[in-house]
């Protein structure tokens, strides 16, 4: 493993679209942070994001985690990158030959989105916990950590989503269909999942049938950690100093997580096949 | 001597048949040629002994074990078609990679680059470097680890006249140190030089494989010049030994049968009244013989 990973390293640090993006990445993460504390200062009459209540524990690791989720394409776009190099420069054909087996070529891969993984979740901790040490309301200590499965959750989330963009990269070999084709998805899952709702209220299809657009990749990876907005109603009571009220009722999404991990070693599976099948 | 390689049988069927049937061996310390034209199945058949081509069916062995495992290929020291390598990083990085995946030291590094000639540009990015610099950081990365066989897909393809030189002596500098290689080429002169065993390939078929000197022995020829073409017609279609004769633009061949020498050749054009101004007895060489296999067959 220590191998693979040095081999990793040697590859991708002179890289410079690995560069490139991995400095847009954290560059809009710090600006998303920044927005987070410059809101506080701005919006001091009617309306600001303190207002909201999503800065208090223990919610904010679900807020952090989600809205820190919306940059996950950048993330792809360095795995897309620098393993298409990889097929376009016929490097993994000259590793194959050197003596790499494929799978540990595939391996190496799945370390180095691993290692992407747990960085951006470290970085999701990091912003959650600025953020709410310096503007949560008071908080139990129960409060503090019952939200931060959401940290797991977003390392699956995006680890899921990194290893679609693995597949699709071995898949066309190029950088360009990946994303392309990443795209015309969420749009065919987009109609579908319409198309699935219109006819449920027509033809009376049982609930299941109707919900099955919920189990399809792209799907399942939203699920996983979910859009927080719906979870802000009006504080009906008038307690407390908010004029909102976050909902308390979250749990884990536990199918959708079950079978985030089922597509991610289908994933890994198709990735694979398609290393072992093909002639290079 | 033991076996390095022994194949059995190979097939790979993309939309044509690429490669039918090939089987051969290769023992230690000899230097092998690979040779067939364009599109006989070199490099497929190089491609499934290294594990990047799946075979059809049929079987092969390195150094006695079945198939390619990586330990085998830590082995082998390979370059295919074309020198691959990661055009942003620098050669020495380049071959920290292949070091790291073929588990050797760094150590020899420094070596093999003195040795192909490219130690004072080792740091410079592989993709500023010619065709000829990139070939030969190909072999230098072949010999990291030290291997115990080394494999050679058109090593000079593409290359200008002194690059072709300096890996032909590149090559032979390797050979005489007692590495098996096995070469795959076109260039016969090349391969005649350095090889002693060949395997004939011509449509995915093997023609021939074993040593050089066995092949069929070519046909005998002399090389000869007088000042009347017609005046040495004549002559040489008066005896009985020679075969044929076809006149080239400032000599003669004439083709004859074993019993004829030089000397018995001059003598009998003498007693015929013409002197020669020049006389030279030939063989084929590796390249008419291979011409005339795959023509024949």
């Amino acid at each position: 493993m220590k191998r693979l990973l040095k081999i990793e390293i040697l590859k991708n640090l002179a890289y410079r679209p690995f560069k490139i993006f991995s400095i847009i990445y954290l560059f809009s993460i710090i600006v998303i942070a920044l927005i987070g504390f410059a809101e506080l200062f701005l919006g001091d009459t009617e309306f600001n994001l303190k207002d909201l209540g999503i800065y208090n524990f223990p919610n904010i690791w679900h807020f952090t985690a989600y809205i820190v989720s919306l940059l996950k394409l950048f993330l792809a776009a360095i795995v897309v990158f620098s393993i298409s190099q990889e097929f376009s420069n016929r490097m993994f054909k000259q590793n194959i030959i050197d003596g790499l087996s494929k799978w540990e070529f595939l391996k190496s891969k799945l370390l180095t989105i691993g290692v992407f993984s747990a960085l951006s979740t470290l970085l999701v901790a990091i912003i959650s916990l600025i953020l709410g040490l310096k503007y949560s309301e008071p908080y139990t200590s129960y409060e503090f950590l019952s939200e931060s499965f959401f940290l797991g959750l977003y390392f699956v989330k995006i680890y899921l989503f990194l290893v679609l963009f693995l597949f699709l990269t071995v898949l066309f070999r190029n950088s360009i269909f990946p994303f392309l084709t990443f795209f015309i998805f969420w749009i065919l899952e987009g109609i579908f999942s319409i198309i699935c709702m219109l006819l449920e209220n027509q033809l009376h299809l049982p609930h299941w049938l109707a919900n099955i657009y919920q189990y399809l990749p792209l799907y399942t990876i939203y699920k996983i950690v979910e859009a927080p907005f719906g979870r802000i109603g009006p504080n009906p009571t008038g307690v407390g100093s908010s004029v909102f009220l976050i909902s308390k009722d979250v749990d884990i999404p536990w199918l959708h997580l079950v079978l985030g991990i089922g597509y991610i070693f289908l994933f890994i599976f198709g990735t694979y096949k398609i290393l072992s099948k093909r002639d290079w | 001597m033991s076996t390095i390689l022994s194949v059995e049988n190979i097939r790979k069927k993309f939309k044509i048949l690429a490669v039918d049937n090939i089987s051969f061996e290769v023992q230690q310390g000899n230097v092998y040629g690979l040779l067939g034209p364009n599109g006989s199945g070199k490099s497929t058949t190089l491609g499934m002994l290294l594990t990047s081509i799946n075979p059809t069916s049929g079987t092969w062995s390195w150094f006695g074990e079945e198939f390619t495992s990586t330990a085998s290929l830590k082995r082998i020291g390979a370059i295919i078609e074309q020198p691959n390598f990661y055009p942003y990083l620098s050669a020495v990085d380049n071959l920290k990679i292949v070091c790291e995946i073929k588990e050797v030291k760094n150590l020899r590094i420094e070596e093999v680059l003195e040795l192909v000639g490219l130690l004072e540009r080792k740091n410079d990015l592989f993709r500023n470097y010619s065709l000829g610099m990139k070939q030969r950081l190909a072999i230098a990365s072949a010999l990291l680890n030290n291997p115990d066989v080394l494999i050679l897909d058109e090593p000079t393809n593409g290359l200008d006249p002194e690059g072709i030189i300096q890996i032909r002596e590149l090559i032979k500098t390797i050979a005489e140190t007692g590495t098996t290689i096995l070469i795959a080429s076109h260039m016969l002169d090349e391969i005649e030089k350095i090889c002693s065993h060949v395997i004939i390939l011509k449509n995915g078929k093997s023609l021939y494989s074993g040593p050089v000197n066995e092949m069929d022995a070519g046909q005998q020829y002399f090389e000869v010049s007088y000042s009347s073409l017609e005046k040495l017609h004549a002559a040489l279609n008066t005896m009985a030994f020679v075969l044929k004769i076809v006149d080239e633009k400032t000599f003669t061949k004439v083709f004859t049968d074993s019993s004829c020498n030089a000397g018995m050749l001059n003598q009998k054009l003498a007693e015929a009244g013409i002197f020669v101004s020049y006389l030279k007895e030939k063989q084929d060489n590796l390249e008419i013989k291979f011409l005339n296999m795959i023509k024949n067959k």
